[in-house]
């Protein structure tokens, strides 16, 4: 068996000398000594067409290059591919196959990010480069490409650019922790200029807010190990950064490991049991007899799971990516509704008002064509719940199609809603935006409440009002911060 | 080897003793060294630094003097290397002159926007912008397009515009990217007495909060119109158009009654389930705009929805009545800013919302970031 698979394979190698025969087997044979499980696709009837299969051996996490535009970002990309493909882990990718064609730029064809892929013994990478601030932004925000850590080059010679800072705001945006630094061009600066421009580096990280003092910095030349000369700070350079990637940057925890989480999609009311709420489980795991709340809509229940069921058998544990569907004890079927989530106790809070960070859809991608007023009236589409409410662009008047914004969402009643959740903002037929919490704003109080839902319909608005009364009341009789 | 000897030479003199390895001596003084000195002086790129300090045996003094002089020199060589690289991020500068009723409009390109969000950059715009409207400024005198009797455009082109090269080259070899200078504009009103005209302006950011500097604004697009406020006898009485908003509500009571219907026949789940919760939002009360708002607004349609002419042409206008009598439809995407619906109020056009309000719109100018440049 074995000794048919690697005929197999080195029917290919049938060229040039014996000794370049020989040199290949002897890949194909320790190939197989290390990672015995895989076995290698024969080529389909398209012969170099056929893909490979993607292996979900390692853990996956994405990362990407920030930096000056002259500092070797993809010189840098360039540089990893090739030292990795000596250890076979990657594939060479030339800089002019990551600097995204010229050709289609002069057509006119924007490629806003470049993408390419490689592992390490420990792990493998997705690896993004974008050009611009909003690039990144709209990745970020539409959740494309979220990135799990990322590589800043700073050319040594040069130090960091005034803009260093503007990556840096950026990437503390975007939600990155983890920053690893490379100085690149070590071969042409002196020793005294790369230790200045670290002390700088460290300096500008920790007024932005990271932790400069401990932020790994790499020196190197990403060219020299491009072109295979002075391995030390060549290729070794490269070597050290991927490990320095693998240790530094943690794995995002995965969902199974989370609080449990459901988003209610329907519910069912069954006579002689109670009620069934269906959904897919987001996250973590749900066992028969655990506790739950039921939040959403301003309600919060709690309740406990009295059987999950699947494809109309009962299962002992849901776990994240089921869809299945929870007797839940003690709650009224109108209780209950789609938009609400059972969680584990604690897990998760109502609120709200949040900030958001939002990218406006531009006409070729299914936005509105005209620019966006602030306080228009729209549907905020997020997980299954779906709410009306009024577009707060703060100090700003109006977004462009295409355009992103910092934004307020405040909701006539309150959901579940987290940082880092995900939500679409449609109305007059169109998908306006999607957008990102970035911070849950402390609720609402009365006052703010009233203002913002000035002028609901009459009976409402009687109905608030008459609590409100009551509230003031007791309000004036004994004095809370509100 | 030089050159470490060089530079230690005059810490010898400073440090009281002298008995560390080189390495340790080197690494505890480095962050008081004239080559840390120097860069946080002028910003600029290690490799320059060091160059003057070579030139100038170490001598603080002498080499930003040098540098002073060698950067322009290098920044202008430095545009050369990178004039034909692609730019087309940037801010348009808007700045306005109220009192003389002038306002000056400038582009300024550059290659990434993380470079148009940087101070630095922004601070040059705003300069530029400040500086092309100041009379001292020694400026060319550009193609002048008198298209109304009472406004004045004065168009500068890049090779007008080449008087600026000199803060250019040292924006350029602050943030080593490709920076230019593309168009520029002074609007002026030609009777900048008579009370009745005026300037109005708008800048829209994109991303991020509009930025005044100076009193210049900046962002991705700019707008100006020179508008004439209509004397009261002039004005046109619109009836009152009936507003928009007055329909959901009306809309949302039969869906009230409907949703009761359903109650009693009892409802299905899924109905349950997919029911409106009542929450309903108060008609907007009806705004008074102010004679700057409806400027403003009328600017922000100009940024919004990019219209190339101000009104149809009567030939057009002749044109488009004989074919609606044939049955044509005429689109209502418009190129013209008078016929476009206006973003407060779609039930009215622009001619109809200037009306209104007792304005009469003579020009508009309309500044997008990047719209002109090919690649």
């Amino acid at each position: 068996m074995f000794h048919t698979k690697v005929c197999s394979n080195a029917r290919f190698l049938f060229v040039g000398t014996n000794r370049n025969l020989i040199d290949s087997l002897r890949v194909v044979t320790r190939l197989y000594a290390t990672e015995p499980k895989v076995v290698p696709k024969k080529p389909g009837p398209g012969g170099a067409g056929a893909k490979k299969t993607y292996s979900r051996e390692k853990p996956h996490i994405n990362v990407g290059t920030i930096g000056h535009v002259d500092h070797g970002k993809t010189t840098l990309t360039a540089a990893i591919t090739k030292v990795l493909a000596e250890k076979k882990l990657a594939k060479v990718k030339s800089y002019e196959d990551i600097d995204n064609a010229p050709q289609e730029r002069q057509r006119g064809i924007t490629i806003n990010s470049a993408h390419v892929e490689y592992s390490t013994a420990k792990r493998h990478y997705g690896h993004t480069d974008c050009p611009g601030h909003a690039d990144y932004i709209k990745n970020m925000i539409t959740g494309t490409n979220i990135m799990d850590g990322s590589i800043l080059v700073v050319a040594a010679t040069e130090g960091p650019m005034p803009q260093t800072r503007e990556h840096l705001v950026l990437a503390k945006q975007i939600g990155i922790q983890h920053i690893v630094v490379y100085l690149n061009k070590a071969d042409i600066a002196d020793k005294e200029m790369v230790e200045l421009a670290e002390m700088e580096l460290r300096d500008v990280m920790t007024e932005i807010g990271f932790s400069g003092d401990s932020v790994p910095i790499i020196t190197g030349s990403a060219l020299a190990a491009l072109e295979g000369a002075s391995p030390e700070i060549g290729r070794d350079s490269i070597l050290k950064l991927l490990d320095t990637i693998d240790e530094y940057i943690p794995e995002p925890v995965r969902d199974l490991d989370k609080p449990f989480m459901l988003p209610v999609e329907r519910t069912h009311a069954i006579q002689g049991r109670g009620t069934v709420v269906t959904g897919k489980v987001e996250r973590g795991l749900l066992k028969k007899g655990d506790e739950v709340q039921i939040l959403g809509f301003d309600k919060d229940m709690k309740t406990t799971i009295a059987g999950i069921e699947m494809f109309k058998q009962i299962l002992d544990d849901a776990r994240a990516g089921d869809s299945i569907g929870a007797l839940i004890r003690g709650v009224k079927r109108e209780d209950v509704r789609r938009g609400m989530v059972l969680c584990a106790p604690g897990s998760l809070q109502l609120s709200d008002q949040a900030m958001a960070k939002v990218y406006f859809l531009n006409k070729e991608e299914g936005g509105f064509p005209k620019p966006i007023l602030s306080h228009l009236v729209s549907t905020l589409f997020t997980m299954t719940a779906d709410m009306r409410f009024k577009l707060d662009f703060l100090d700003k008047e109006m977004v462009m199609p295409g355009e992103d914004i910092e934004m307020r969402i405040r909701l006539p009643k309150s959901l579940v809603m987290e940082k880092g959740q995900r939500f679409t903002i449609r109305e007059m037929g169109f998908t306006l935006a999607t957008g990102v919490i970035t911070e849950v704003l402390p609720n609402m109080t009365l006052t703010e409440k009233q203002a913002f839902m000035k002028g609901r319909t009459r009976k409402e608005r009687e109905a608030f009002a008459e609590k409100y009364a009551e509230v003031l009341k007791e309000y004036t009789t004994k004095p809370i911060l509100g | 080897m030089i050159y470490q000897l060089n530079f230690n030479l005059p810490r010898i003199l400073t440090l009281p003793s002298f008995n560390f390895t080189r390495i340790v001596c080197f690494s505890s003084s480095t962050k008081d060294s004239n080559l840390a000195k120097l860069r946080k002086k002028t910003g600029l790129a290690f490799v320059l630094c060091k160059k003057a300090l070579e030139l100038h045996n170490n001598d603080l003094n002498a080499a930003e003097l040098y540098l002073k002089e060698e950067s322009i020199k290098h920044g202008y060589a430095k545009i050369q290397k990178l004039q034909s690289r692609r730019a087309v991020q940037g801010l348009v500068g808007l700045f306005m002159h109220h009192e003389s009723k002038q306002c000056a409009l400038l582009e300024v390109n550059c290659e990434t926007d993380f470079v148009a969000r940087n101070q630095n950059f922004k601070q040059l715009v705003a300069q530029l912008t400040s500086s092309l409207l100041s009379p001292t400024t020694n400026k060319p005198s550009p193609s002048i397009l008198p298209n109304t009797n009472l406004a004045t455009k004065n168009v500068f082109g890049p090779d007008d515009l080449k008087f600026f090269n000199e803060q250019l080259s040292q924006a350029v070899i602050q943030l080593g990217e490709n920076i230019k200078v593309s168009r520029g504009l002074i609007l002026q009103l030609t009777e900048p007495q008579r009370e009745d005209l005026h300037l109005f302006s708008y800048v829209h950011a994109s991303g991020e909060s509009i930025a005044d500097i100076n009193s210049v604004k900046l962002g991705k697009y700019g707008a100006v119109i020179v508008a004439r406020q209509l004397p009261n006898e002039e004005r046109k009485e619109l009836p009152k158009v009936e507003t928009a908003e007055s329909q959901p509500v009306t809309k949302k009571q039969s869906n009230d009654s409907g949703v009761e219907d359903q109650k009693e026949r009892k409802l299905t789940d899924e109905e349950i389930d997919n029911q409106e919760y009542d929450i309903e939002f108060g008609e907007e009360e009806p705004v008074n705009y102010t004679f700057d708002d409806v400027g403003k607004i009328v600017c922000q349609q100009i940024v919004g929805l990019n219209p190339t002419y101000l009104k149809k042409p009567e030939e057009v206008l002749a044109k488009e009545k004989e074919l609606m009598k044939q049955g044509y439809k005429i689109p209502e995407d418009s190129e013209y800013l008078l016929d476009q619906k206006t973003i407060v109020n779609p039930s009215l056009s622009v001619a109809e919302f200037c009306d209104q309000h007792g304005i009469h719109i003579l020009d508009f100018v309309r500044y997008e970031c990047g719209e002109n440049i090919e690649n």
